[in-house]
C-alpha cells in the first residue's frame, strides 16, 4: 500500500488515526514497562558492583605479594598469607581436571560422532544433564563416602574427586557441542582424505577451527 | 556419521598395491581397524564412566545412608528434634527450610531473571550495551558461595534490618513478619540465592526467547501491537515452556545451593513461615556437621543427603523433560 493510499483512506475514515500518541493507554503502559525493565535490569546489577565494592573496600588494603606466598598467621597475629589454600586449590583443581577431562572429552567424541542416537548416548547425555544439577555439597558427600569413609583420612585425592564429579557433565556437554559445531565441511573434507572412521573426529576436531571447548 | 569401509580387505589385497607404503590413501591396514576399534572403545568406555558414575554415586549415598534409614526409618523425616546426646536425628525442619528458601529465592530471582531475558533479547539495547549486561549477568553466577556469604553477612544482613524492623513491628500479625531479625534469617538468605538463581534463570530463559522465530514478532508488530504488547501476548506464550523449565532448573539450583546458605540462614532447627527468623537447610546440615559427626551421625547425615538428592534429582528430571519439550519449534503446536 502506497503513502498516498494510506493517507487517502485514513481521511475517508476507513482507518483509525494512525498517528502515534505518547499519552495513548497502549502507549504509556509500553513506556512503563520499558522504564521498568530498565529498572529490574539496573537493580539486578547492583550486587555485582556491591559485592566487588565489598571486597576491595575490607580486603584491598590487604593486598600484596605476601598474601599469595605465606601460611596464615596464628590467632591474634597480624601479616602471614593463605599460600597454603592457593597451593591447595591448584592441586585440587589438578587432580580434578586429570580425572575429569580425558573422560569427558571422550564420552564427548562418542556423543558427538560415533554414535549420537545409539541408546547408550541418550542415557549418558541424560545422566550429564542431571549431573550439572548435582549440588555440589553431595559430590563432597559422594567423595567423603567413596574415598575419605575407606580411607580413613580427608585427603587431597578425595577433594579432586569431588571436584572431578562437578566438572565431568561440563566438560561433556560443552565439548560435544564445540564437536557438533564442526561437524560439516572439516569433518567430511577429512573423511574424504580418507581418514578412517574413529580416528577422524580426533584429527580433524582438533585443529583451531573447532577448539571452543 | 563415522564411515568405515565396507569391504574387508584383507592382508593380500594389499599386498597388490605395495607402492601405497607411507600414502594416505589405499585400504586401511590392520593397524587402521585395530586403531579405529581401540578408539571406539574408549571413547564408549568414557561414556560409560559418565553413565555409571551417577548410578555410583546414588549407590554410595544410598549405601553408607541405608543403616541409618533402616534404623530410624521414616521417623527422621518427620521428627523436628535434632539432639546428638539423644540420639534423636529428625531432620523435617531442613526439608521444610531448604524448600521454602529456594521457593523464595525463586520467587525473586525467577522474576528478575526472567525479566533479565526480556531485556536482553527484545531489542532494548544496542548489540554492545546487551553484551555488557549479558556480561554481568555471567559474572553474577562466577562469584563463588563463599564471597555471597560474606557479601549477606556484611552487606545484606545491615541493609535490610531497618526494614525487617519496621515490617514486624507494623505487620507483625502476618505470619511472614511474626519475629524481628536477629542477624542471620531466612530473608537474607532468600535474597542472596535469588541473586544466584537469577543467571540460570535468565540464560535458560534467554535461550527460550531466541527460539521464537524472529518472523512472529514482526508478525504481531504488522497486527499493530506495541513493544510490550508483543512481548507478554505474543514471545512469552511462545517460549512459556522454555520459561518454565528455566524456573524448575533455577529451584533446582537453588535446593543444593550450600555455603551461602550455611553462613546466612542461622542454622536454627526449627520450621517457620517467618521470613526474619533463622532456619536451615539440608544442604547446610551436610555442611556444618560432616567435619565433626561420629559414625553414627554420619550413617543419619548421609539420610540426609540422600533425601536431598531425592529432591534434587526428581527437581532437576522434571526441568530436563520439560526443557526437551521446550527445545522443539515452539510456534507449532
Amino acid at each position: 500500500m502506497s503513502e498516498s493510499e494510506t493517507v487517502v483512506r485514513a481521511a475517508s475514515g476507513d482507518l483509525p488515526s494512525l498517528r502515534r500518541s505518547a499519552f495513548d493507554r497502549r502507549a504509556l503502559q509500553s513506556v512503563l514497562l520499558s522504564a521498568g525493565a530498565w529498572a529490574a535490569a539496573i537493580i539486578a546489577a547492583i550486587p555485582l558492583v556491591s559485592v566487588l565494592y565489598m571486597l576491595i573496600v575490607r580486603g584491598g588494603s590487604r593486598l600484596h605479594w605476601s598474601l599469595f606466598t605465606e601460611l596464615p598467621p596464628a590467632g591474634f597475629e597480624m601479616g602471614g598469607g593463605f599460600g597454603n589454600a592457593i597451593v591447595g586449590t591448584l592441586v585440587m583443581v589438578g587432580i580434578g581436571g586429570l580425572l575429569s577431562i580425558p573422560v569427558g572429552i571422550l564420552a564427548a567424541v562418542f556423543l558427538a560422532e560415533l554414535g549420537p542416537d545409539s541408546r547408550l548416548a541418550q542415557a549418558a547425555r541424560f545422566a550429564a544433564k542431571t549431573l550439572t544439577g548435582l549440588p555440589s555439597i553431595l559430590a563432597g558427600v559422594f567423595a567423603y563416602a567413596a574415598v575419605v569413609l575407606v580411607t580413613g583420612t580427608y585427603s587431597a585425592p578425595a577433594g579432586g574427586l569431588a571436584l572431578a564429579v562437578l566438572m565431568v557433565p561440563t566438560v561433556v556437554l560443552t565439548a560435544e557441542e564445540a564437536l557438533r559445531r564442526c561437524r560439516g565441511s572439516p569433518r567430511m573434507r577429512h573423511t574424504g582424505w580418507a581418514a578412517r572412521g574413529a580416528r577422524s573426529s580426533g584429527r580433524s576436531c582438533s585443529p583451531p577451527p573447532c577448539r571452543a571447548s | 556419521m563415522a564411515t568405515r569401509a565396507t569391504t574387508p580387505v584383507s592382508r593380500a589385497g594389499q599386498l597388490e598395491h605395495p607402492a601405497q607404503a607411507g600414502s594416505v590413501s589405499g585400504p586401511p591396514s590392520a593397524w587402521d581397524y585395530f586403531a579405529d576399534r581401540a578408539f571406539r572403545g574408549v571413547a564408549q568406555g568414557g561414556v560409560w564412566v559418565v553413565l555409571l558414575l551417577l548410578v555410583f554415586i546414588l549407590w554410595e549415598i544410598g549405601g553408607k545412608a541405608w543403616p541409618g534409614i533402616r534404623e530410624y526409618g521414616l521417623g527422621s523425616l518427620t521428627s523436628t528434634t535434632w539432639d546428638t546426646n539423644l540420639n534423636l536425628y529428625g531432620f523435617l525442619p531442613e526439608i521444610w527450610g531448604t524448600l521454602y528458601s529456594s521457593f523464595l529465592a525463586l520467587l525473586i530471582g525467577g522474576f528478575f531473571g526472567v525479566v533479565m531475558a526480556i531485556f536482553l533479547t527484545q531489542d532494548f539495547l544496542p548489540p554492545r550495551l546487551a553484551q555488557v549486561f549479558r556480561t554481568i549477568v555471567e559474572l553474577l553466577a562466577a562469584i563463588p558461595s563463599v564471597v555471597y556469604g560474606l557479601w549477606g553477612l556484611f552487606v545484606v544482613v545491615p541493609a535490610i534490618r531497618p526494614v525487617a524492623d519496621w515490617l514486624s513491628g507494623h505487620l507483625g500479625w502476618i505470619p511472614f513478619f511474626s519475629t524481628t531479625l536477629s542477624g542471620p534469617g531466612l530473608a537474607p538468605a532468600a535474597l542472596v540465592l535469588a541473586i544466584m538463581v537469577l543467571p540460570t534463570v535468565a540464560a535458560v530463559s534467554q535461550d527460550a526467547l531466541r527460539l521464537v522465530p524472529y518472523r512472529v514478532k514482526e508478525a504481531a508488530y504488522g497486527m499493530g501491537t506495541t513493544r510490550w504488547e508483543a512481548i507478554l501476548r505474543v514471545m512469552l506464550p511462545a517460549a512459556s515452556t522454555g520459561i518454565f523449565g528455566a524456573l524448575v532448573l533455577g529451584f533446582g539450583r537453588a535446593l543444593g545451593e550450600t555455603m551461602a546458605l550455611a553462613m546466612l540462614i542461622g542454622n536454627s532447627n526449627q520450621m517457620t513461615l517467618s521470613l526474619f527468623s533463622p532456619a536451615n537447610t539440608l544442604a547446610a546440615l551436610l555442611a556444618l556437621n560432616f567435619p565433626e559427626a561420629g559414625p553414627r551421625q554420619v550413617q543419619v547425615l548421609m539420610y540426609a543427603a540422600l533425601v536431598l538428592l531425592a529432591i534434587t534429582l526428581v527437581v532437576n528430571v522434571i526441568g530436563g523433560i520439560i526443557m526437551a519439550l521446550a527445545s522443539k519449534d515452539p510456534t507449532r503446536k
